[in-house]
């Protein structure tokens, strides 16, 4: 492949910026598209039903038993199937509702309001703390007001 | 409950405007000059989101709809919806009616005001003053829009003649039109009554017109004080933004926009991937911002808010006495904490005081961190370079005529 890329790729003079792909893909011997089949889960997955369920992500990669096995974990960890069933609902419905939508009220302020703040934040910090268990990232920008954080003691 | 607490302004403030000094500069396009007191822009710095600070170490999304939960687990949407609800109250929409998110900013929220225009008008004409926030003209080339600009009065406030002309001439296409709630450059308020009565003048009716409000620093403001034209869903009009991170504050750029939930149905579509229902201009969206936004509102109430803004205008109208006693031609609109003046000269200054200039006016935004003691500073030094200015010009003057300024005083006619 290296060798045929040596071979000049015409760029048309009026468009500098753009390489013509269809050009290079004739030179290669095939179109990027066709080249991207295979690589692409979710072009593999096209063929698959819509609506995804538990199998469909881990039939969507490719062969690697460590992905798929994540990929069982997310779809047990999200309950993925839950959540399309109230997508399928309110499509029925038409309109979105707000009877899904859980709200932190807003009210005026008075002598409890600093305590209920932060009493709603640690429990929401705790909240977001178990969802996390689940993620494949981590990261920790460490204490932004003072301490130098692990980024800057890396350097 | 609003509207009994709304702020009673102080007597109102005369238009300082010479003719010649502001017809001239309005024909400087785009813009003029943006010059803000103190650390840039239109941002209350004033704010201290310390106990949050825990929730730096996640990566909070808020992607797809904020009424529908992805599948993706750490978000904020309760904070979102609740701040949602709160400034539905403020909007007066019921819960049952509306929709909306916490955007990225702003222009976020004209895009998506504009867009929802578009999509229930298709073949709309975009109205907006020659003055509007670019993003909103942005939007009309975006969504390939035929867009109007209509001329504007000498205060930034649209030109009503003008827009029922306009009007008139395209009384075959319906109207799309944005009603500017604080000007960028002069904080100017456009009569959103004028424009409903316009629109009924002109033979347009809610099947064909569509309004948004693009409220940016004074939506929030507005609903505060008594005098000024109130922005209500009671209202025939679409849609409403504002920025979060100008008068509320936040660390981040931030911005709400609401619409009607009968209208944003024309630009949903489910996507399975995101599990929940794509409404919005950006898929993933911070959901750190709403919890900031949250925190402010819920530690100040409409209250606090409505303090803020008696302490802006008071403040305002303080600093344009002071450039008035200055010598220094000053103009402030009734509804507004901006006080427009002459551009200053000296670099220096400008760079210290982080201006952004063009043409030969500036303006000042009073947000509720500018102290009166940095108020007096700056209008100390802004006298303090003009003269220094003027001794230089004078100078280079008198160098230029070739005698140190005794030919000048001789002839007369330096």
């Amino acid at each position: 492949m290296i060798e045929q890329a040596s071979t000049p790729i015409s760029v048309p003079a009026a468009s500098p910026s753009r390489v013509d792909l269809s050009s290079t893909a004739q030179l290669l011997g095939s179109s990027p598209r066709d080249r991207l089949v295979g690589a692409s889960p979710r072009r593999a997955a096209s063929s698959l039903p819509r609506s995804p369920s538990k199998s469909t992500f881990s039939q969507a990669l490719p062969i690697c038993s460590a992905i798929e096995e994540a990929a069982n974990e997310l779809d047990d960890g999200l309950k993925m199937n839950d959540g399309i069933a109230i997508g399928d609902e309110l499509s029925k419905v038409g309109l979105i509702t707000h009877n899904l939508a859980k709200a932190l009220e807003i009210t005026e302020p008075d002598a409890g309001t600093k305590e209920r703040v932060t009493t709603i934040i640690n429990a929401y910090k705790d909240k977001l703390t178990s969802r996390t268990s689940t993620h494949m990232v981590g990261f920790d920008w460490g204490n932004q007001r003072g301490e130098r954080s692990s980024c800057a003691s890396a350097r | 409950m609003i509207d009994d607490e709304r702020v009673v302004c102080r007597p109102r403030a005369a238009l300082v405007a010479p003719r010649t000094f502001f017809t001239h500069a309005r024909f400087f396009a785009p813009p003029l000059l943006v010059i803000i007191l103190a650390q840039g822009y239109p941002y209350n710095l004033d704010f201290d989101y310390g106990p949050l600070e825990c929730l730096q170490k996640f990566m909070i999304n808020n992607l797809g709809d904020p009424f529908i939960e992805s599948n993706y687990g750490v978000h904020s949407r309760e904070f979102e919806i609740g701040v949602l609800n709160w400034f539905a109250k403020l909007w007066e929409i019921e819960r049952e009616e509306f929709w909306g998110y916490v955007t990225n900013c702003g222009t976020e929220g004209n895009l998506h005001g504009i867009l929802v225009g578009r999509e229930t008008l298709p073949d709309g004409i975009l109205y907006s003053s020659v003055e509007t926030h670019y993003s909103v003209f942005k939007a009309a080339r975006m969504y390939r829009m035929d867009a109007v600009e209509i001329d504007t009065l000498e205060s930034g406030e649209m030109d009503y003649a003008h827009f029922r002309a306009k009007l008139m001439e395209n009384q075959d296409r319906p109207a799309i039109v944005n009603v500017n709630i604080g000007t960028t450059v002069r904080g100017a308020v456009d009569d959103l009554d004028k424009v409903l009565a316009i629109l009924d003048e002109c033979g347009f009716d809610e099947s064909n017109f569509y309004i948004h409000c693009d409220g940016a620093l004074f939506g929030m403001m507005i609903p505060f004080v008594k005098k000024a034209p109130k922005v209500s869903f009671k209202k025939p009009i679409g849609s409403v933004s504002v920025s979060g991170h100008k008068f509320v504050g936040a660390p981040v750029p931030c911005g709400v926009v609401m619409t009607r939930l009968r209208l944003i149905k024309s630009v949903s579509s489910d996507v399975e991937y995101l599990n929940s229902r794509d409404a919005t201009i950006m898929g993933s969206r911070n959901g750190h911002a709403p919890i900031y936004l949250w925190y402010t509102l819920t530690m100040k109430g409409y209250s606090g808010i409505q303090k803020d803004v008696e302490l802006c205008l008071n403040n305002a109208h303080r600093l344009m006495e002071m450039l008035e006693k200055a010598g220094i031609q000053t103009m402030l609109n009734e509804l507004s904490s901006t006080v427009v003046f002459e551009r200053p000269e000296e670099e220096a200054f400008v760079r210290k005081w982080q201006l952004a200039c063009e043409s030969d006016i500036a303006h000042v935004v009073v947000m509720p961190n500018i102290s009166v003691e940095k108020l007096e500073t700056f209008v100390k030094e802004l006298i303090e370079s003009r003269e220094r200015a003027s001794k230089k010009k004078r100078e280079a003057t008198m160098l230029a005529n070739g005698n140190g300024g005794h030919a000048a005083n001789g002839d007369g006619t330096a």
